[in-house]
């Protein structure tokens, strides 16, 4: 397929049977073809990100109503954007480990945003992330980029005084100890 | 990407099971250091010390932190000081242990083994004379751990030193009789000694080990107990099959935590990485007892029959999964039975569950012996013997490790208690029953001969 263009396509609507399948057959009938996806469920709610490749003369705007025609009126909501093939190449973080955040205590309102603007203000890069309430209690899974010269030991201790005197339990880990406890092919690191 | 639950089951083992890494112990070959002024020996020994390991604390720290683990202990196993000190005399020796003190001291470790002599086939002029030193240094240090190998599968058992060792016990005992005898907490009696072994008080440096090396041991029984108890939580009735299946998956998760921080730690310090020991090594706190397992299988009252057969199937499930998880397993690799050092056994032991005799019969299952024993300071050196014999065919003629580590607590009889204090935990003094009945046996002196290796029932 040459020339060609590189979409980056996300879907929203309440999940049912079906929406991937509807979606997927509209970028085929545009002749596109799928280079990476992922989707998610959450609390009854569907979204999908979708990278595919399409002919030099199909729009995203094409791609866009293509997509939601496969929905009733208003049922999926649909954006599509040109993709940087620069942004898959280039790390957002330079020079990082991952490692895993955990978050978990009494649900209150603005934890995510005071563990993000911690985050971002010394440019460590959320890479995923997974958080819920449930009687109660909030628990908060983050894999994040952290720059390779920063002091793991004050960041821990910075961690841990953001909520100092509460019931919140932070911990802050080198994915490795998870990779190395769970994956039966690790192989770790070092000598 | 990590799935959610493989972060929360890792993090439940760090936060509520005791997931740690026992022991981090750096072993350095002494042998460049000998010669034949000894202050230059010692100062050569302080220098290979604090530049081969002196980073060893502060680089367990760092790496403690970025993985969110505690390394509960630092420790230092250096070669044979036998060997090390041939020709040196008693003076010589003792310099010697004080400066592996004095260094571990200044490095920040708590214990160093090596204060060693390998004598199962017979003695030379210097092990005999380490072996004489022994009720000196083992009162008059603070940190230093000795270990004498009496006996092993290919030599046999060396009668001469094991006799002379029971007159060693009862002599340090009385030495550090302030201390319930707390100096024989820190002399192990081997047959079949590990050369890579990172737990003490049992560790040193083999002959056949590198230069430097770090050796690890994995975490505490905790993790397995938790483990258990968890799995009755999902599955009330398990069977045999899945109990052991249970503490395979903890064993393997376990060990591979000890591998990650060794290949580290070793990375960084710039030496190899030797072995990952998968010893369940009790302390005494509550939670962290290799009784506490039996009891999670269901021995209730440990010392009752049954209790041989679910530590002999808890030590295989240990190693069935270590064995998976690594192929750097090494050291002792088995199940610790420590009274003194383990709640649920000592408490077993102050109940009268649990006997000497049945402590011998379970050590054959596993490692490492008779440990951490408290036996009545009225003891004498020949029924010493007798038992260090007895626990020394068990390990020669099945072909592994077995120790003892025996403390005759002065002043104290069967039913008193034994004080150690820390992680050498305290325990009921033990009735040792027939005294005297063997003396004839053990005052022959000579070897016993190595065992056949055919024929094997």
């Amino acid at each position: 397929m040459s020339p060609a263009k590189n979409y980056v396509l996300n879907v929203l609507a309440r999940d049912r049977v079906g929406i991937v399948a509807g979606v997927t057959e509209a970028i085929h009938k545009l002749d596109g073809n799928i280079d990476a996806m992922s989707q998610t469920v959450l609390r009854g709610y569907f979204t999908i990100i979708i990278a595919a490749t399409f002919p030099d003369s199909v729009l995203p705007e094409t791609v866009r109503l293509a997509a939601e025609a496969t929905g009733e009126p208003g049922e999926l909501a649909v954006s599509v954007k040109l993709l940087d093939p620069q942004a898959a190449a280039e790390p957002v973080v330079r020079e990082c480990d991952q490692f895993v955040l955990s978050i978990m205590g009494r649900d209150r309102p603005g934890v995510i945003a005071r563990i993000s603007n911690f985050l971002s203000s010394r440019n460590i890069n959320i890479v995923d992330l997974y958080a819920y309430a449930e009687s109660g209690q909030f628990v908060l899974l983050s894999q994040v980029m952290v720059p390779r010269a920063m002091d793991v030991g004050q960041l821990q201790i910075d961690l841990e005084n953001l909520w100092k005197k509460s019931d919140f339990i932070v911990s802050f880990q080198h994915e490795n100890i998870f990779l190395a406890t769970n994956r039966v092919d690790f192989r770790g690191t070092g000598g | 990407m990590l799935r959610s639950e493989d972060i929360i089951a890792t993090l439940r083992m760090l936060r509520q099971e005791n997931l740690d890494v026992r022991a981090v112990t750096f072993g350095v070959n002494l042998m460049e250091c000998a010669g034949p002024d000894i202050s230059q020996v010692c100062d050569k020994i302080r220098r290979k010390i604090s530049s081969k390991a002196g980073r060893l604390v502060p680089v367990c720290r760092e790496i403690s932190e970025k993985y969110g683990i505690p390394v509960v202990n630092k420790r230092l196993a250096v070669s044979a000081v036998s060997a090390l000190a041939e020709g040196h005399g008693e003076t010589g020796m003792t310099k010697i242990a004080a400066t592996l003190d004095e260094s571990a001291k200044d490095i920040g470790v708590d214990l160093v083994g090596g204060y060693t002599a390998l004598v199962q086939k017979g003695m030379t002029p210097g092990e005999r004379t380490l072996i004489g030193t022994l009720p000196e240094v083992l009162s008059r240090t603070e940190r230093v751990c000795a270990s004498v190998n009496v006996a092993s599968t290919a030599a046999g058992i060396n009668m001469d030193a094991i006799l002379l060792l029971g007159e060693v016990l009862l002599q340090t005992a009385k030495k550090t009789a302030d201390r319930d005898g707390f100096g024989c907490a820190k002399l192990v009696i081997f047959a079949n000694i590990p050369e890579d072994n990172p737990f003490m008080a049992g560790a040193y440096l083999g002959a056949g080990e590198p230069e430097c090396v770090v050796n690890i041991g994995v975490s505490g029984p905790g993790v397995v107990k938790n483990a258990l108890v968890r799995l009755r939580e999902s599955c009330p009735n398990p069977t045999l099959g899945d109990i052991a299946e249970q503490i395979k998956l903890t064993s393997f998760r376990v060990t591979r935590v000890g591998e990650l921080i060794g290949r580290e730690v070793a990375a960084q310090l710039g030496v190899p990485f030797g072995i990952v020991d998968l010893s369940l090594a009790p302390t005494p706190k509550m939670g962290d007892s290799v009784g506490e397992i039996l009891q999670a299988m269901g021995v209730t009252k440990i010392g009752s029959p049954g209790s041989t057969a679910a530590l002999a199937m808890l030590n295989d499930a240990v190693k069935k999964g270590g064995m998976f998880a690594s192929s750097s397993v090494g050291g002792l690799s088995g199940a610790f039975i420590p009274v003194s050092e383990d709640c649920a056994l000592a408490d077993a032991v102050a109940k009268g569950y649990l006997t000497l005799e049945k402590l011998e019969a379970m050590t054959s299952v596993c490692s490492v012996g008779l440990d951490m024993i408290a036996v009545p300071g009225n003891i004498n050196a020949d029924t010493l013997a007798g038992i260090i014999a007895d626990e020394a065919a068990i390990g020669v003629v099945n072909g592994k490790t077995t120790a003892v580590r025996m403390i005759p607590v002065p002043g104290k009889k069967a039913g008193d208690m034994a004080v150690f204090g820390g992680l050498f935990g305290e325990s009921v003094v033990l009735p040792v029953r027939n005294l005297r009945g063997s003396g004839d046996f053990v005052r022959q002196g000579g070897r016993i001969p190595a065992p056949l290796h055919s024929l094997k029932n």
